[in-house]
Protein backbone atom coordinates (compact mmCIF):
# COMPACT_ATOMS: atom_id res chain seq x y z
CA UNK A 1 0.00 0.00 0.00
CA UNK A 2 1.01 3.40 -0.95
CA UNK A 3 2.49 5.97 1.90
CA UNK A 4 -0.49 8.16 0.68
CA UNK A 5 -2.82 5.97 0.15
CA UNK A 6 -1.82 4.49 4.29
CA UNK A 7 -2.04 8.11 5.18
CA UNK A 8 -5.58 8.78 3.99
CA UNK A 9 -6.59 5.44 6.12
CA UNK A 10 -5.11 6.60 9.44
CA UNK A 11 -6.94 10.41 8.83
CA UNK A 12 -9.95 8.00 8.32
CA UNK A 13 -9.57 6.31 10.99
CA UNK A 14 -8.47 9.43 13.25
CA UNK A 15 -11.97 11.11 12.39
CA UNK A 16 -14.12 8.19 13.06
CA UNK A 17 -12.63 8.13 16.02
CA UNK A 18 -13.38 11.80 17.22
CA UNK A 19 -17.17 11.26 15.64
CA UNK A 20 -17.08 8.60 18.51
CA UNK A 21 -15.66 10.68 20.81
CA UNK A 22 -18.33 13.35 20.13
CA UNK A 23 -21.16 10.90 20.27
CA UNK A 24 -19.81 9.42 23.58
CA UNK A 25 -20.21 12.96 24.65
CA UNK A 26 -23.19 13.80 23.54
CA UNK A 27 -24.54 10.61 25.13
CA UNK A 28 -26.75 9.52 22.22
CA UNK A 29 -26.10 7.40 19.11
CA UNK A 30 -25.83 7.86 15.59
CA UNK A 31 -24.95 5.00 13.11
CA UNK A 32 -21.97 4.17 12.91
CA UNK A 33 -21.25 5.82 16.30
CA UNK A 34 -22.75 3.35 18.90
CA UNK A 35 -22.55 3.29 23.14
CA UNK A 36 -22.32 0.03 24.38
CA UNK A 37 -23.43 1.18 28.31
CA UNK A 38 -26.52 -1.32 28.07
CA UNK A 39 -27.24 -2.53 31.99
CA UNK A 40 -24.60 -0.11 32.87
CA UNK A 41 -26.94 2.56 34.75
CA UNK A 42 -27.25 1.94 38.07
CA UNK A 43 -31.25 0.22 38.92
CA UNK A 44 -32.60 1.79 42.14
CA UNK A 45 -34.86 -0.20 44.77
CA UNK A 46 -38.53 -0.54 43.14
CA UNK A 47 -40.80 -1.85 45.48
CA UNK A 48 -43.55 -2.74 42.68
CA UNK A 49 -42.79 -3.51 39.06
CA UNK A 50 -45.41 -2.96 36.09
CA UNK A 51 -45.78 -4.24 32.62
CA UNK A 52 -47.83 -4.34 29.88
CA UNK A 53 -49.66 -8.01 29.56
CA UNK A 54 -51.68 -9.72 26.56
CA UNK A 55 -54.44 -11.61 27.67
CA UNK A 56 -56.51 -13.78 25.44
CA UNK A 57 -60.31 -14.53 26.27
CA UNK A 58 -59.33 -13.06 29.64
CA UNK A 59 -55.87 -15.63 30.48
CA UNK A 60 -52.77 -14.09 30.34
CA UNK A 61 -50.43 -15.43 27.55
CA UNK A 62 -47.10 -16.60 27.84
CA UNK A 63 -44.71 -15.57 25.25
CA UNK A 64 -41.87 -16.97 26.62
CA UNK A 65 -40.29 -20.03 24.12
CA UNK A 66 -36.63 -20.90 23.90
CA UNK A 67 -34.98 -18.59 22.20
CA UNK A 68 -35.16 -14.98 22.86
CA UNK A 69 -35.37 -12.94 19.74
CA UNK A 70 -39.10 -13.08 19.13
CA UNK A 71 -39.64 -12.39 22.97
CA UNK A 72 -37.66 -9.16 22.99
CA UNK A 73 -39.67 -8.27 19.87
CA UNK A 74 -42.90 -8.41 21.85
CA UNK A 75 -41.73 -7.05 24.36
CA UNK A 76 -40.36 -3.86 22.97
CA UNK A 77 -43.95 -3.82 21.26
CA UNK A 78 -45.54 -4.02 23.98
CA UNK A 79 -43.39 -1.59 26.03
CA UNK A 80 -43.65 0.95 23.29
CA UNK A 81 -47.22 0.67 23.71
CA UNK A 82 -47.11 1.06 27.25
CA UNK A 83 -44.90 4.23 27.30
CA UNK A 84 -47.23 5.74 24.20
CA UNK A 85 -50.19 5.38 26.12
CA UNK A 86 -48.88 6.97 29.14
CA UNK A 87 -48.33 10.25 26.88
CA UNK A 88 -51.70 9.76 26.12
CA UNK A 89 -50.56 8.86 22.49
CA UNK A 90 -48.43 11.99 21.84
CA UNK A 91 -45.23 10.72 21.06
CA UNK A 92 -42.22 12.32 23.09
CA UNK A 93 -39.74 12.07 19.99
CA UNK A 94 -41.92 15.22 18.77
CA UNK A 95 -40.44 17.26 21.73
CA UNK A 96 -36.75 16.72 19.97
CA UNK A 97 -37.62 17.27 16.01
CA UNK A 98 -39.60 20.16 16.90
CA UNK A 99 -36.31 21.31 18.88
CA UNK A 100 -34.28 20.52 15.66
CA UNK A 101 -36.61 21.56 13.01
CA UNK A 102 -39.39 23.98 14.59
CA UNK A 103 -43.06 23.70 15.30
CA UNK A 104 -45.55 22.29 12.12
CA UNK A 105 -42.25 20.80 10.35
CA UNK A 106 -43.20 19.07 7.15
CA UNK A 107 -40.59 16.00 8.57
CA UNK A 108 -42.66 15.53 11.51
CA UNK A 109 -45.34 13.25 10.75
CA UNK A 110 -42.61 10.89 8.86
CA UNK A 111 -40.54 10.95 12.61
CA UNK A 112 -43.11 10.67 15.01
CA UNK A 113 -46.15 7.95 15.81
CA UNK A 114 -49.43 9.25 14.87
CA UNK A 115 -52.63 8.93 17.90
CA UNK A 116 -53.59 6.43 15.15
CA UNK A 117 -51.69 3.88 16.68
CA UNK A 118 -53.49 3.65 19.69
CA UNK A 119 -56.10 1.46 17.06
CA UNK A 120 -53.66 0.09 14.71
CA UNK A 121 -51.85 -1.61 17.14
CA UNK A 122 -54.35 -4.17 19.08
CA UNK A 123 -55.33 -4.73 15.31
CA UNK A 124 -51.69 -5.51 14.28
CA UNK A 125 -51.52 -7.58 17.28
CA UNK A 126 -54.45 -9.85 16.70
CA UNK A 127 -53.00 -10.41 13.01
CA UNK A 128 -49.72 -11.06 14.12
CA UNK A 129 -50.41 -13.61 16.91
CA UNK A 130 -52.97 -14.91 14.26
CA UNK A 131 -50.65 -15.70 12.10
CA UNK A 132 -48.27 -17.37 14.56
CA UNK A 133 -51.67 -19.27 15.52
CA UNK A 134 -51.67 -18.29 18.71
CA UNK A 135 -55.37 -16.74 18.30
CA UNK A 136 -58.34 -17.49 16.57
CA UNK A 137 -61.05 -15.63 14.86
CA UNK A 138 -63.18 -14.49 17.60
CA UNK A 139 -61.21 -14.36 20.75
CA UNK A 140 -61.14 -11.53 22.72
CA UNK A 141 -57.51 -9.76 22.75
CA UNK A 142 -56.73 -7.43 25.88
CA UNK A 143 -54.16 -5.77 26.81
CA UNK A 144 -53.44 -4.90 30.62
CA UNK A 145 -50.86 -2.63 32.46
CA UNK A 146 -50.37 -5.27 35.46
CA UNK A 147 -48.45 -4.60 39.12
CA UNK A 148 -46.24 -6.81 40.83
CA UNK A 149 -44.39 -7.52 44.07
CA UNK A 150 -41.35 -9.82 44.84
CA UNK A 151 -42.45 -12.59 47.10
CA UNK A 152 -39.10 -15.09 47.37
CA UNK A 153 -37.86 -14.31 44.11
CA UNK A 154 -41.00 -14.62 42.64
CA UNK A 155 -43.05 -11.78 41.33
CA UNK A 156 -46.70 -11.63 42.70
CA UNK A 157 -49.28 -9.39 40.63
CA UNK A 158 -51.29 -6.71 42.97
CA UNK A 159 -53.43 -5.65 40.26
CA UNK A 160 -54.08 -4.88 36.37
CA UNK A 161 -56.29 -2.45 34.41
CA UNK A 162 -57.67 -3.07 30.94
CA UNK A 163 -55.85 0.08 28.01
CA UNK A 164 -57.28 -1.85 24.98
CA UNK A 165 -58.79 -4.61 23.60
CA UNK A 166 -59.87 -5.80 20.36
CA UNK A 167 -61.65 -9.09 18.68
CA UNK A 168 -59.54 -10.92 16.61
CA UNK A 169 -60.91 -10.68 12.49
CA UNK B 1 -4.07 -21.51 11.54
CA UNK B 2 -4.78 -19.14 9.53
CA UNK B 3 -7.83 -18.46 7.39
CA UNK B 4 -7.85 -17.49 3.38
CA UNK B 5 -9.82 -14.86 2.67
CA UNK B 6 -12.64 -17.02 0.72
CA UNK B 7 -12.67 -19.25 4.10
CA UNK B 8 -13.53 -15.87 6.16
CA UNK B 9 -16.09 -14.88 3.68
CA UNK B 10 -17.85 -18.23 3.40
CA UNK B 11 -17.90 -18.29 7.49
CA UNK B 12 -19.42 -14.82 7.37
CA UNK B 13 -21.89 -15.10 5.10
CA UNK B 14 -23.05 -18.84 6.17
CA UNK B 15 -23.18 -17.75 9.40
CA UNK B 16 -25.90 -15.01 7.95
CA UNK B 17 -28.20 -17.75 6.52
CA UNK B 18 -28.44 -19.45 9.81
CA UNK B 19 -29.07 -15.34 11.38
CA UNK B 20 -31.80 -15.42 8.97
CA UNK B 21 -33.09 -19.31 9.66
CA UNK B 22 -33.48 -18.45 13.41
CA UNK B 23 -35.12 -15.45 12.40
CA UNK B 24 -37.65 -17.28 10.73
CA UNK B 25 -38.17 -19.60 13.02
CA UNK B 26 -38.70 -17.36 15.50
CA UNK B 27 -41.25 -14.88 13.18
CA UNK B 28 -38.92 -12.14 12.42
CA UNK B 29 -38.81 -12.10 8.76
CA UNK B 30 -40.45 -8.87 7.76
CA UNK B 31 -43.22 -10.86 5.48
CA UNK B 32 -44.02 -12.51 8.77
CA UNK B 33 -44.34 -9.16 10.47
CA UNK B 34 -47.71 -7.81 9.06
CA UNK B 35 -46.34 -4.55 8.55
CA UNK B 36 -46.46 -3.59 12.08
CA UNK B 37 -47.48 0.36 12.87
CA UNK B 38 -45.35 1.21 14.76
CA UNK B 39 -41.92 3.48 13.78
CA UNK B 40 -38.94 4.82 16.35
CA UNK B 41 -36.21 6.86 15.51
CA UNK B 42 -34.98 7.88 18.61
CA UNK B 43 -32.39 10.60 18.43
CA UNK B 44 -30.23 8.72 15.55
CA UNK B 45 -29.31 11.61 13.02
CA UNK B 46 -29.04 8.25 10.29
CA UNK B 47 -32.44 6.69 11.37
CA UNK B 48 -34.04 10.72 11.35
CA UNK B 49 -32.41 10.53 7.31
CA UNK B 50 -34.08 7.31 6.62
CA UNK B 51 -37.79 7.96 7.96
CA UNK B 52 -37.41 11.37 6.11
CA UNK B 53 -36.81 9.72 2.94
CA UNK B 54 -39.76 7.16 3.79
CA UNK B 55 -37.20 4.16 3.05
CA UNK B 56 -38.01 1.86 6.22
CA UNK B 57 -41.91 3.31 6.01
CA UNK B 58 -42.13 2.03 2.60
CA UNK B 59 -40.24 -1.26 2.83
CA UNK B 60 -42.19 -2.80 5.86
CA UNK B 61 -45.46 -1.83 4.71
CA UNK B 62 -45.50 -3.01 1.02
CA UNK B 63 -46.36 -6.55 0.54
CA UNK B 64 -44.20 -6.89 -2.27
CA UNK B 65 -41.06 -5.17 -0.87
CA UNK B 66 -41.27 -6.74 2.42
CA UNK B 67 -41.43 -10.42 0.37
CA UNK B 68 -37.91 -9.38 -1.18
CA UNK B 69 -36.32 -8.53 2.01
CA UNK B 70 -34.70 -11.53 3.84
CA UNK B 71 -34.80 -13.60 0.64
CA UNK B 72 -32.96 -11.49 -1.20
CA UNK B 73 -30.17 -11.04 1.88
CA UNK B 74 -30.46 -14.69 1.52
CA UNK B 75 -29.65 -14.79 -2.35
CA UNK B 76 -26.46 -12.67 -1.97
CA UNK B 77 -25.06 -15.14 1.14
CA UNK B 78 -25.75 -18.09 -1.07
CA UNK B 79 -24.15 -16.57 -3.85
CA UNK B 80 -21.13 -15.65 -1.70
CA UNK B 81 -20.84 -18.91 -0.09
CA UNK B 82 -21.03 -20.90 -3.64
CA UNK B 83 -18.83 -17.82 -5.42
CA UNK B 84 -16.51 -16.17 -2.41
CA UNK B 85 -14.35 -14.50 -4.98
CA UNK B 86 -17.44 -13.06 -6.28
CA UNK B 87 -17.11 -9.03 -5.29
CA UNK B 88 -20.52 -7.89 -6.39
CA UNK B 89 -22.51 -9.53 -3.41
CA UNK B 90 -20.45 -7.88 -1.38
CA UNK B 91 -21.20 -4.00 -2.97
CA UNK B 92 -24.67 -5.18 -2.77
CA UNK B 93 -24.97 -6.57 0.58
CA UNK B 94 -23.92 -3.88 2.85
CA UNK B 95 -26.06 -0.59 2.15
CA UNK B 96 -29.20 -3.26 2.21
CA UNK B 97 -28.22 -4.92 5.30
CA UNK B 98 -27.60 -1.91 6.49
CA UNK B 99 -31.06 -0.68 5.64
CA UNK B 100 -32.76 -4.01 6.58
CA UNK B 101 -31.52 -3.71 10.08
CA UNK B 102 -32.51 -0.36 10.87
CA UNK B 103 -35.81 -0.84 9.13
CA UNK B 104 -36.28 -3.55 11.85
CA UNK B 105 -35.02 -1.82 14.63
CA UNK B 106 -37.06 1.17 13.98
CA UNK B 107 -40.47 -1.31 14.01
CA UNK B 108 -39.11 -3.10 17.05
CA UNK B 109 -38.90 -0.10 18.65
CA UNK B 110 -35.75 -0.37 20.01
CA UNK B 111 -32.59 -0.24 18.55
CA UNK B 112 -30.74 -3.45 19.28
CA UNK B 113 -26.72 -4.09 18.47
CA UNK B 114 -26.88 -7.23 17.92
CA UNK B 115 -26.89 -7.57 14.74
CA UNK B 116 -23.92 -4.45 14.67
CA UNK B 117 -21.45 -7.58 13.90
CA UNK B 118 -23.21 -8.30 10.41
CA UNK B 119 -22.90 -4.44 9.65
CA UNK B 120 -19.66 -3.60 10.30
CA UNK B 121 -18.01 -6.60 8.92
CA UNK B 122 -20.70 -6.36 6.27
CA UNK B 123 -19.23 -3.02 5.31
CA UNK B 124 -15.75 -4.49 5.69
CA UNK B 125 -15.88 -6.96 2.96
CA UNK B 126 -16.74 -4.45 0.50
CA UNK B 127 -13.00 -4.27 0.77
CA UNK B 128 -12.09 -8.00 0.76
CA UNK B 129 -9.91 -7.84 -2.34
CA UNK B 130 -8.64 -4.33 -2.04
CA UNK B 131 -5.29 -3.68 -1.14
CA UNK B 132 -7.05 -1.69 2.10
CA UNK B 133 -8.74 -4.56 3.55
CA UNK B 134 -5.64 -5.90 5.73
CA UNK B 135 -5.95 -2.31 7.37
CA UNK B 136 -9.73 -1.98 7.54
CA UNK B 137 -10.14 -5.47 9.19
CA UNK B 138 -7.24 -4.54 11.71
CA UNK B 139 -9.26 -1.47 12.43
CA UNK B 140 -12.51 -3.36 12.65
CA UNK B 141 -10.68 -5.32 15.19
CA UNK B 142 -9.38 -2.61 17.49
CA UNK B 143 -13.54 -1.31 17.13
CA UNK B 144 -14.64 -4.50 18.59
CA UNK B 145 -12.14 -4.45 21.41
CA UNK B 146 -13.12 -0.98 21.63
CA UNK B 147 -17.12 -2.11 22.15
CA UNK B 148 -16.21 -4.55 24.39
CA UNK B 149 -14.08 -2.70 26.48
CA UNK B 150 -15.62 0.35 26.57
CA UNK B 151 -18.91 -1.89 28.30
CA UNK B 152 -17.24 -2.30 30.90
CA UNK B 153 -16.05 1.21 31.74
CA UNK B 154 -19.45 2.21 31.23
CA UNK B 155 -20.53 -0.26 34.60
CA UNK B 156 -17.52 1.08 35.95
CA UNK B 157 -17.56 4.49 35.66
CA UNK B 158 -21.49 5.13 36.76
CA UNK B 159 -20.79 2.79 39.23
CA UNK B 160 -23.41 0.09 38.51
CA UNK B 161 -20.79 -2.30 38.66
CA UNK B 162 -19.79 -1.35 42.74
CA UNK B 163 -23.36 -1.97 43.57
CA UNK B 164 -24.04 -5.16 45.41
CA UNK B 165 -27.93 -5.48 44.78
CA UNK B 166 -27.26 -3.75 40.65
CA UNK B 167 -27.53 -7.68 39.22
CA UNK B 168 -30.52 -8.80 41.61
CA UNK B 169 -32.46 -5.83 40.11
CA UNK B 170 -31.40 -6.29 36.61
CA UNK B 171 -33.10 -9.95 36.91
CA UNK B 172 -36.34 -8.57 38.48
CA UNK B 173 -36.73 -6.28 35.79
CA UNK B 174 -35.36 -8.74 33.01
CA UNK B 175 -37.63 -11.78 33.98
CA UNK B 176 -40.85 -9.94 35.54
CA UNK B 177 -43.13 -11.87 33.17
CA UNK B 178 -41.02 -15.06 32.71
CA UNK B 179 -41.14 -15.84 36.54
CA UNK B 180 -44.76 -15.84 36.28
CA UNK B 181 -44.65 -18.82 34.49
CA UNK B 182 -41.77 -21.16 35.96
CA UNK B 183 -42.32 -24.17 34.67
CA UNK B 184 -42.45 -22.51 31.30
CA UNK B 185 -38.50 -22.52 31.59
CA UNK B 186 -35.82 -24.39 32.96
CA UNK B 187 -33.68 -22.09 35.10
CA UNK B 188 -36.39 -20.35 36.42
CA UNK B 189 -35.53 -21.44 39.98
CA UNK B 190 -31.98 -20.45 39.54
CA UNK B 191 -33.23 -16.61 38.61
CA UNK B 192 -35.95 -16.49 41.91
CA UNK B 193 -32.59 -17.94 44.04
CA UNK B 194 -29.99 -15.16 42.22
CA UNK B 195 -32.54 -12.50 42.99
CA UNK B 196 -33.00 -13.44 46.24
CA UNK B 197 -29.08 -13.77 46.89
CA UNK B 198 -27.38 -10.78 45.80
CA UNK B 199 -24.01 -10.86 46.45
CA UNK B 200 -24.09 -14.44 44.27
CA UNK B 201 -25.16 -12.68 41.31
CA UNK B 202 -23.61 -9.45 41.93
CA UNK B 203 -20.30 -11.95 41.67
CA UNK B 204 -22.03 -13.21 37.83
CA UNK B 205 -21.44 -9.26 37.15
CA UNK B 206 -18.33 -8.49 38.53
CA UNK B 207 -17.15 -11.79 36.11
CA UNK B 208 -19.27 -10.40 33.11
CA UNK B 209 -17.30 -7.02 33.94
CA UNK B 210 -13.88 -8.85 34.04
CA UNK B 211 -14.63 -10.87 30.61
CA UNK B 212 -15.05 -7.66 29.35
CA UNK B 213 -11.98 -5.69 30.67
CA UNK B 214 -10.15 -8.86 29.09
CA UNK B 215 -10.73 -6.80 25.81
CA UNK B 216 -8.49 -4.29 26.71
CA UNK B 217 -5.11 -6.52 25.84
CA UNK B 218 -5.93 -6.68 22.22
CA UNK B 219 -5.27 -2.94 22.36
CA UNK B 220 -1.43 -4.22 22.82
CA UNK B 221 -1.18 -7.64 21.45
CA UNK B 222 -2.47 -10.56 19.34
CA UNK B 223 -1.24 -13.08 20.75
CA UNK B 224 -3.86 -13.34 22.98
CA UNK B 225 -6.69 -13.35 20.33
CA UNK B 226 -7.66 -16.93 20.99
CA UNK B 227 -8.40 -15.90 24.95
CA UNK B 228 -10.60 -12.94 24.04
CA UNK B 229 -12.40 -15.45 21.80
CA UNK B 230 -13.34 -17.64 24.79
CA UNK B 231 -14.11 -14.46 27.01
CA UNK B 232 -16.44 -13.68 23.81
CA UNK B 233 -18.29 -16.99 23.72
CA UNK B 234 -18.53 -17.28 27.88
CA UNK B 235 -19.95 -13.38 28.39
CA UNK B 236 -22.80 -14.19 25.68
CA UNK B 237 -23.06 -17.51 26.86
CA UNK B 238 -24.00 -15.75 30.02
CA UNK B 239 -25.63 -13.27 28.84
CA UNK B 240 -28.65 -16.02 27.25
CA UNK B 241 -28.50 -18.28 30.43
CA UNK B 242 -28.72 -15.59 32.85
CA UNK B 243 -30.66 -12.46 30.97
CA UNK B 244 -31.98 -14.91 27.75
CA UNK B 245 -31.10 -12.16 26.23
CA UNK B 246 -30.01 -13.73 22.32
CA UNK B 247 -26.50 -12.03 21.11
CA UNK B 248 -25.83 -14.83 19.25
CA UNK B 249 -25.29 -12.34 15.69
CA UNK B 250 -23.28 -9.82 17.48
CA UNK B 251 -20.96 -13.11 18.18
CA UNK B 252 -19.95 -12.91 13.86
CA UNK B 253 -17.82 -9.76 15.44
CA UNK B 254 -15.53 -13.26 16.69
CA UNK B 255 -14.30 -13.75 12.98
CA UNK B 256 -11.71 -10.54 13.90
CA UNK B 257 -9.58 -12.60 16.30
CA UNK B 258 -9.15 -15.14 13.97
CA UNK B 259 -5.87 -14.65 12.46
CA UNK B 260 -5.98 -14.11 8.47
CA UNK B 261 -3.29 -15.04 5.62
CA UNK B 262 -3.83 -11.49 4.24
CA UNK B 263 -2.77 -9.85 7.27
CA UNK B 264 0.81 -9.04 6.95
CA UNK B 265 1.67 -8.72 10.23
CA UNK B 266 1.21 -11.99 10.52
CA UNK B 267 3.46 -13.28 7.61
CA UNK B 268 7.15 -12.74 7.07
CA UNK B 269 8.58 -9.60 6.54
CA UNK B 270 9.88 -10.87 2.90
CA UNK B 271 6.24 -11.55 1.77
CA UNK B 272 4.88 -7.90 2.78
CA UNK B 273 6.31 -6.57 -0.33
CA UNK B 274 4.99 -8.73 -2.08
CA UNK B 275 1.31 -8.28 -4.25
CA UNK B 276 -1.42 -8.28 -1.40
CA UNK B 277 -3.36 -10.97 -3.95
CA UNK B 278 -1.10 -13.81 -3.45
CA UNK B 279 -2.07 -14.20 -0.43
CA UNK B 280 -5.85 -14.71 -0.80
CA UNK B 281 -6.88 -18.45 -1.67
Amino acid sequence: MKTATRYRLYVLAGLFVLGQLFFFYKGVETLPFYNYGMYSAPIAAKDTFQQLEIYIDGQAWNYHRPTALAVDFIESQLDFYNNLERHDFKDPVRHTVRRRFGENSAWEPLLINSPEVKQAFPEWLGRYLKARGQVESGQKLALKRCRYIYQAGYPQRVACTEVAHYAVD
Amino acid sequence: MQWTNARLQRFFFGSFVLLLAMRFYEGLWFMQLLAPPFHYVSADNFYWLLHILTLPQTWIQSNYLTCLAEPLLLLIALAKIARPQWMLPNYVFAPLFTLYFTTFNSVQTHHAHDMLGFFFLGWGLVFARSSYFPFVWKALRYYFCFAMLSAALWKIGRGSVFEIEQMSRILQQQHLHLLQYPDSHPLSSLYAWLIEHPTWSWSLLLFGTFLELLFVIGFFTKRYDRLLLVALLLFFAGDYLLLNLSFIAFLIFGLLLIPLKSDFSSVPASLDKKPETQTFA
